[in-house]
């Protein structure tokens, strides 16, 4: 007997996140962001989430633009060489969305107290600074407490549980197990720690294929429940060993980011505009994809390079 | 441009000179990654570069646009990810970080959050990211940032990562490992801190630079310490490697 296949649609895959749930995404920079998932998660229109958001700008940028986010568990959203998330921090100076601001250990190591089932893990770093004084979770975030030990005082972080994980992978098998090449961000705590984790793939491969790799394997599949096939699903960022970051799709949305108005005319055209990711993808064309696949020995594109 | 370069070319230059042959430094994307690569062409070829976001000891092909950056990714000595680079500085590994920011005070506290209120800012910044954990846990780190009065302020709006906090014994009283900021490196000059206050003292001027200049753009008082002197300024070598080996397409400089 095979093992049963996990693979379905995308928009099947979306449904897993509820009105009201927690969401964390694979990405850091400009690379390996689940975005064919977020356009799908914002047709579909749900809303009311909190994002535990330790790199992924572009997920945290796109779902707060389309006005889907009420709370974020943060340590840092920007885009890097280009400036600051304008949605974000336009909805966090006008109150509509309320932020609890980690460093990146913590917030790293608050999933991995959940990934371990630990009610917290001891941190060293934010002592003594506003990041573990200013506390607006409605669970407090940061404690210091003795060690049992030798009686030291050290800090400790909250775990947390996120509802969903979305880990966008270069290749997975129909179980789920799945290949990122090049660092892997946050992605080995994220995974652990959520109730549910959706994986998005370049490809979907045999199971020999990833057995061949398996030390790269940085998504186990026992934690998988749902598996989508999402060619360029990190569009218009990039991903590693796949293609370079699109450039010029980036810097539209950089664009329209600056107003409400922009910004709305931006989700209708390259949002809403589409029934799913293949009609996506259909509209950028294959001249422009294939201008944006990476070398595979300099891991950028030859225009780039 | 004054007196044959420019003022990112004296930051990266001064920032350069922090880093000694050997040290494991933990970096960013901009001038700080401009002033390592130049540590690594001249003075320190040992060091070795690490990024939160995983990437250790990288010899990068062309300058990176970012800290994931595939140039970063593709050429480092190993590639893992945020726990684990941020756990090795956690454990003490890290003699060095540089950071950037957007408000800084006189015992080098720094504010990358918010300016105005918390929960309501007038400008919300990016947010930490590794940036508390690299001031909290590094052996020193250095600041590195623009010259202006409302960077250089009286009291942080936000206290993202610490420097001195209130001063001489806070950081011990608070539990942090690292020894905090030994240097603050501008566009007008370098400071350094004094060990009897923990108080940001002028260490040198840069070239063509007043002490009123300085006066002029910090908002606190900017005490004169004997025998100041003026920076050393980049050499020829120094700046032909920044310019024509490190940074030649101009994408920080």
């Amino acid at each position: 007997m095979n093992p049963t296949s996990k693979l379905t649609t995308l928009a099947a895959a979306a449904g897993l996140v509820e009105p009201g749930a927690s969401v964390t995404f694979s990405g850091f920079g400009h690379a390996g962001h689940p975005l064919a998932f977020v356009r799908e998660l914002i047709r579909q229109g749900t809303g009311d989430l909190t994002l535990h958001a330790i790199a992924e700008c572009w997920p945290a940028e796109f779902l707060v633009a389309a006005g889907r986010v009420t709370r974020i568990n943060m340590s840092n959203l920007m885009f890097e060489g280009l400036g600051r998330c304008r949605a974000i921090s336009r909805a966090i100076e006008q109150g509509e969305v309320e932020v609890d601001d980690h460093s990146h250990l913590a917030l790293s190591l608050r999933l991995l107290a959940g990934a371990w089932n630990v009610p917290f893990l001891p941190l060293r770093s934010m002592a003594g600074t506003d990041l573990a004084r200013l506390q607006t979770g409605v669970r407090p975030k940061y404690a210091r407490l003795p060690s049992p030990f030798d009686g030291d005082e050290v800090g400790a972080v909250a775990a947390l549980r996120p509802d969903v994980a979305v880990i966008h992978v270069n290749k997975a098998d129909e179980q789920g197990n799945g290949i990122v090449y090049g660092a892997i961000s946050v992605i080995d705590a994220q995974v652990r720690s959520a109730k549910k984790v959706v994986v998005t793939a370049e490809r979907i491969v045999s199971a020999e294929e990833i057995t061949a790799e398996n030390q790269a394997v940085a998504v186990p599949g026992i934690f998988v429940d749902a598996v989508v096939h999402a060619p360029f699903g990190a569009h218009p960022g990039g991903m590693y060993d796949e293609y370079d970051e699109d450039l010029a799709a980036m810097s539209e949305y950089y664009e329209a980011s600056r107003s409400p108005d922009t910004l709305r005319d931006y989700l209708a055209a390259r949002v809403f505009a589409f029934s799913d990711h293949a009609a996506y993808l259909n509209s950028l064309g294959s001249r422009r994809l294939f201008d944006l696949l990476a070398d595979p020995t300099l891991k950028i594109a030859r225009s780039a390079s | 441009m004054t007196a044959g370069f420019s003022k990112d070319e004296i930051m990266a230059v001064a920032t350069s000179r922090y880093i000694t042959d050997g040290d494991t430094v933990f970096i960013g994307t901009g001038l700080p990654m401009l002033a390592a690569y130049l540590a690594k062409a001249t003075h320190a070829p040992n060091a070795a570069l690490m990024f939160e976001s995983g990437v250790l000891d990288p010899r990068p092909r062309s300058i990176a646009k970012a800290v994931g950056d595939p140039r970063l990714v593709s050429t480092a000595r190993r590639v893992s990810g945020m726990l684990d680079s941020l756990l090795m500085l956690h454990g003490g590994r890290v003699d060095l970080g540089v950071l950037g920011c957007a408000q800084v005070d006189r015992f080098g506290n720094i504010n990358t959050t918010a300016i105005g209120s918390y929960q309501k800012p007038s400008t919300r910044l990016p947010g930490s990211g590794g940036a508390n954990d690299i001031a909290s846990l590094a052996r020193h780190h250095v600041v590195v940032t623009r010259h202006n009065r409302r960077t250089f302020v009286d009291k942080v709006d936000y206290l993202t990562s610490p420097g001195h906090l209130t001063g001489p014994g806070a950081r011990a009283r608070a539990g942090l490992p690292g020894g905090g900021p030994v240097g603050v490196v501008t566009d007008l000059c370098v400071f350094g801190f004094d060990p009897r206050t923990c108080e940001m003292v002028l260490e040198s001027l840069h070239p063509g630079v007043s002490l009123d200049d300085v006066r002029a753009a910090t908002g606190f008082e900017v005490i004169e310490p004997p025998g100041l002197g003026e920076t050393v300024a980049p050499t020829a070598t120094e700046l032909d490697i920044l310019r024509n080996k490190i940074d030649p397409e101009g994408v920080y400089l």
